[in-house]
């Protein structure tokens, strides 16, 4: 892409990138200086990024990455609750509905980082584990063992049932 | 996940046209309905900001120690992703507010101006102006220091008529260095339907910014007028 047509694109994009970094981190600045380095981070790349899906899952995977990396160096953990209170911007995930805010992070914080991430996927975007495979780029396989292990740490943390 | 409903992923697909598989269900689907509404007033507030940041150009003598240096570029980059902040107090002479907002780059960190904020020599702001009519077409914008002295912004040439007001969401252009004559700083901004300009709107921008009300006939004009008051502290920015 152009300068130009990444900027275009970026209407759109812009939005969708500044509203998961502002649910991610859990709070309006921090959104915006994230979406700020992302924007900037694709200013410099804009010759590698095709538009379309492709941009859009490349969005997706580095402000989840972004963000939990900021929460991880610059707090010392998790400890910002997943921002799920801001209008029509629930979270998807019926899942994650059933764990309150504290079990969450909980959770969260029992996992590793690419753990973490697949489950930012499927709990803050309600994403299907093959959509999870397509942003991530993970494998299915991939998918489905941190899928597992996100389970088994809500089942020892007694979050969820053994069924679950 | 839910049982039914797209990830947040796939309504943004669809939202951006990439995907139009999930459509008859978004269609019929309440909260997917209100997701997507709900994304859109979050585009609405943000799109404008994904302007790219003007190129450095030659200053304009906005202000008199215009030259001190701030990197224009950084102001307006960083500016990308300012979104709507409490307001200094406005004061108007006529209807709603113009709703002029300023941004301020001290040292590299950008925030919006609110009451409690105050400026130093050395820091660079950038004014937006909401457009209050579609009519509304110029502004002119002009600041008297603690000294009473008038400084013209937009446009800064003396002999010049009011600028046209930028898209909305957009600065107007270059930003203003701050110096360091005595405060606070009285900003005026005046948007009118017609071009107004200096030097007759000066002594009306003077005495509007020293709190006397505007001369009937820029009033009968149909002129709205923002007062901001911006305190001002001794001393320079990082």
């Amino acid at each position: 892409m152009t300068r130009d047509e990444l900027i275009e694109a970026y209407r759109g994009f812009g939005a969708v990138v500044f509203r998961r970094c502002r649910q991610i981190l859990g709070n309006e600045q921090d959104g915006r200086d994230a979406s700020q380095e992302i924007f900037e981070r694709c200013l410099r790349r804009c010759n590698e990024l095709r538009p379309g899906p492709e941009l859009l899952a490349w969005l997706y995977r580095v402000s989840t990455n972004l963000c939990l990396d900021r929460l991880r160096t610059q707090r010392g953990g998790l400890h910002t609750p997943l921002h799920d209170d801001l209008p029509g911007l629930e979270w998807r995930s019926d899942e994650a509905r059933m764990l309150d805010r504290d079990s969450l992070r909980r959770l969260f914080a029992a996992v590793e980082t690419r753990t973490r991430e697949v489950a930012v996927y499927l709990y803050v975007d309600g994403m299907t584990q093959e959509e999870v495979a397509k942003v991530s780029g993970m494998t299915d396989r991939s998918v489905r063992n941190h899928v597992a292990r996100l389970r088994d740490a809500a089942v020892r943390l007694g979050l969820l049932g053994e069924t679950a | 996940m839910s049982e039914d409903c797209p990830s947040s992923f796939a309504l943004d697909a669809y939202r951006l046209g990439m995907d139009r598989t999930r459509a008859a269900h978004v269609a019929g689907c309440a909260r997917c309905t209100a997701w997507l509404a709900a994304q859109e007033q979050v585009e609405a507030q943000v799109a404008h900001l994904w302007v790219p940041a003007a190129p450095p150009r030659p200053r304009r003598a906005l202000w008199r120690l215009a030259r001190l240096g701030l990197p224009l570029a950084a102001v307006g980059t960083a500016l990308l992703l300012l979104v709507a902040r409490p307001k200094p107090p406005t004061e108007t002479a006529k209807g709603p507010s113009a709703l002029v907002q300023v941004a301020r780059s001290r040292g590299g960190a950008l925030s919006w101006l609110s009451p409690a904020d105050d400026l130093l020599a050395g820091d660079a702001i950038r004014i937006f102006v909401n457009r209050p009519d579609a009519s509304d077409r110029y502004v002119l914008v002009g600041s008297v220091d603690g000294s009473g002295q008038l400084a013209r912004f937009y446009p800064a040439d003396g002999q010049g008529c009011s600028v046209a007001l930028p898209p909305a969401g957009q600065p107007l252009d270059g930003s203003i260095v701050i110096d360091d004559a005595p405060g606070p700083e009285r900003l005026v901004i005046l948007v009118s339907h017609d071009p107004l300009c200096w030097p007759a709107a000066g002594e009306a921008v003077r005495g509007f910014a020293l709190g006397a009300p505007l001369p009937a006939d820029l009033l009968s004009q149909g002129l709205h007028a923002t007062r901001l008051v911006l305190p001002k502290r001794p001393g320079a920015a990082p």
